[in-house]
């Protein structure tokens, strides 16, 4: 993970220097100045990456832990399926991690399919659908769009929504997930997922340390 | 009784052993089992923290094991082997967190106990839990274990011994003084002896049976004395008599022989003065008076004959006991032929064979033995109807001598067989055949002088076989 970033240090270093002739001592010294503040950017970067990373590392375990902790209704129709079927609506944030996931991995003996789709035009039934931060392709809706589509769609259909944008546990999401602190926390909208017909394990909602439970600010009487 | 409780201590010791090893095997593997349980909570409660990074969650998770004493410290691996959270008992050391090992228990060197379970989700490996646990508590409880066990040991082999003692006295005792009274009774034949009754109970019944039985054979035993004494007694005065009477018998035997002896002697001169002058009488007046008196005078003359051969041969009977002469070597064929010289007269008038196989030389009285082969071969001639045959034989056997006449004769009917022994019998009268029926009689007392015995036979052929023995090395009688 840490390996390539090293690699680049020495590329971004020789692009810096415009030309050999010219400033020969200077370039020197400057030269390295100029690797020594890469080096430190870089170093920040490679922090920050390394969450960024991590974060989506994480994310993608989260989505499929929630397999194992969260309660689909009996008689839903693709809970009879033999399988778990997640989907990422959206561009795929996850890198190799969601995929690999799903290769390696089985929820409660059920094998996990992996699908994506750029618009809920190309939706098809999921356990769990990812609403992504970032369009698909060349797409331009906002992610809170992206979020009430998803919403409109599976409304009434035990489909778990998860997202990662701030405040969307109030848009709609039934999971959504942010990082505070260097840690990956959630917030459960208990309303949400019971529209779902969904129910959350006790076990989950206790984790007080990164769960929090909420319920619809704005309730219809 | 050393010997049986030495049995009962190692019995008792091996036991106690067994039991203090068994049992504290067992809180071994009950305080394993408690705490693999209690892992096994903590590794169930602590899996959601541990996927969603909540090392707080498993924090309290593990807090709770404060209300397990024993635990010294114990944390939560990730999937990673890297600590979530950890727990450590209020006071004690502080432990590092060691690396992962193997799902079990291990006891340190310590003595305390090292737990290792995998925190496990659908046969995915979560995590892991290790525990440290504190051995104090369950050493203790083997120590208090087995300080009961040692003083059980002790109370029990005391008792034991105690009850050795009690019922070696109560029972053994008497029981092997019983044996060893009976024991004593068998070897001397002594039954005097009894066992003093020591109880009321069954050995008492015992001691009292046997002290009866004791008394039972000596009463038995003074009878059978008395009956041995009584018939000793009895056969004492019975001997008595019959040796009284044996020597009155022989006394009344010698007189009444000596008497027949000196009756026949003494009237054998009066009989010869009759007989004389009876003979003269005939030879100077047969024809000078009637006929009547020729006819009396015959009478006469026969009548006192027939007295004299009459006396002769019961002198001759009396004789055989008193005059008889010592015993000495004789041959019995010179004897027969003594005898045939006797009965010439009657051998040649009846034309009579007689045939003598092989006899013996004996030990007797010649004279008599003559006597005797000669009243046998004179019988055998004259009881026979046709020409006498007679045939004279012997055996040689262990203690005597028998030998056997026999004729073919008119034979003698069995009736009379012991009959014809006895002095004076006749089965024939007069007019039949001559004889004073003393013959058989003289020969039955020669050949029991002799040590032996005869009797008569039927021959081969209708006659008689007149059988005698004659004694080896007989004594005279």
């Amino acid at each position: 993970m840490f390996s390539f970033r090293k690699k680049r240090l020495g590329s971004e270093c020789r692009a810096l220097l415009p030309s050999w002739g010219v400033l020969r001592g200077a370039r020197f010294s400057l030269g390295l100045l100029a690797c020594l503040l890469l080096m430190t950017s870089i170093a920040t970067s490679v922090q920050a990456q390394d969450v960024i990373d991590r974060e989506y590392e994480i994310k993608a375990a989260y989505l499929y832990h929630f397999g194992r902790y969260v309660i689909w209704p009996k008689d839903a129709d693709h809970v009879k399926e033999d399988a778990v079927v997640i989907g990422v609506l959206g561009s795929d944030p996850f890198g190799p991690n969601l995929r690999r996931v799903a290769n390696r991995k089985t929820i409660r003996g059920k094998k996990i399919i992996y699908r994506r789709f750029d618009s809920m035009e190309d939706y098809q039934p999921c356990h769990i659908l990812f609403v992504s931060r970032t369009a698909a392709g060349d797409r331009t809706e906002t992610a809170k769009e992206r979020l009430a589509a998803a919403v409109k769609t599976t409304k009434g259909k035990p489909v778990l929504v998860v997202s990662d944008s701030s405040g969307f546990e109030q848009a709609g999401a039934g999971i959504n997930l942010f990082v505070v602190e260097n840690r990956v926390k959630m917030a459960i909208n208990l309303d949400a997922t019971a529209r779902g017909e969904l129910a959350i394990s006790a076990q989950l909602r206790g984790l007080r340390g990164v769960v929090t439970t909420v319920r619809d600010k704005d309730k219809k009487e | 009784m050393i010997l049986l409780m030495g049995v009962v201590t190692v019995a008792l010791l091996l036991s106690t052993t067994a039991h203090v090893i068994l049992s504290s095997r067992e809180l071994n593997d009950m305080m394993v089992k408690q705490h693999t349980t209690s892992a096994g909570l903590v590794a169930n409660s602590s899996v959601g923290g541990i996927q969603f990074n909540d090392s707080a969650e498993v924090e309290r998770v593990l807090a709770k094991l404060e209300l397990l004493p024993t635990v010294l410290f114990a944390c939560v691996y990730d999937e990673n082997q890297k600590v979530v959270a950890t727990y450590l008992k209020e006071g004690a050391d502080p432990v590092e967190p060691p690396p992962v090992g193997k799902p079990g228990e291990v006891f340190r060197e310590g003595g305390d106990l090292d737990l290792f379970q995998d925190i496990v989700q659908e046969d995915e490996l979560i995590g892991t839990v290790y525990m440290l646990v504190s051995t104090d508590e369950l050493n203790k409880q083997i120590r208090n274990d087995l300080m009961v066990a040692v003083l059980a040991f002790v109370a029990v082999l005391a008792v034991a011994i105690l009850m050795g003692v009690v019922l070696q006295r109560a029972i053994s005792r008497p029981i092997l003084e019983l044996a060893g009274a009976m024991g004593e009774v068998s070897q001397n034949a002594d039954f005097s002896i009894r066992v003093d009754k020591t109880s009321e109970d069954e050995l008492g019944v015992l001691t009292d049976g046997f002290n009866t039985m004791l008394s039972q054979i000596q009463a038995r035993d003074a009878e059978l004395e008395e009956h041995r004494r009584n018939l000793e007694r009895l056969v004492k005065k019975r001997t008595a008599s019959l040796e009284t009477r044996t020597e009155d018998l022989a006394q009344s035997n010698a007189d009444l022989a000596q008497f027949a002896y000196v009756a026949s002697h003494d009237l054998q001169e009066p009989l010869r003065a009759v007989t004389g002058f009876t003979q003269l009488l005939q030879r100077r007046y047969t024809g000078k008076l009637d006929e009547k008196a020729d006819t009396y005078i015959q009478n006469v003359v026969e009548g006192t004959t027939r007295m004299q051969t009459l006396l002769n041969d019961l002198l001759t009977y009396s004789r055989v006991g008193s005059h008889g002469e010592e015993f000495e070597p004789t041959d019995c064929n010179e004897v027969i032929r003594s005898a045939m010289a006797n009965l010439q007269v009657a051998i040649e008038e009846r034309d009579a064979k007689v045939t003598v196989r092989d006899v013996p030389t004996v030990i007797g009285d010649s004279t008599q033995l003559i006597q005797l082969f000669q009243n046998l071969i004179g019988n055998a001639i004259k009881y026979s109807e046709r020409r006498p045959e007679i045939v004279i034989s012997s055996e040689t056997r262990e203690d005597d001598f028998l030998f056997s006449v026999s004729d073919n004769g008119i034979g003698i009917d069995p009736v009379f067989r012991d009959r014809i022994f006895v002095i004076f019998q006749r089965l024939h009268t007069r007019l039949n055949y001559t004889g004073t029926g003393i013959g058989l009689a003289i020969c039955k007392r020669i050949s029991e002088r002799h040590g032996g015995t005869i009797w008569v036979e039927e021959a081969a052929g209708g006659g008689s076989m007149f059988c005698f023995t004659i004694a080896k090395g007989s004594p005279p009688r």
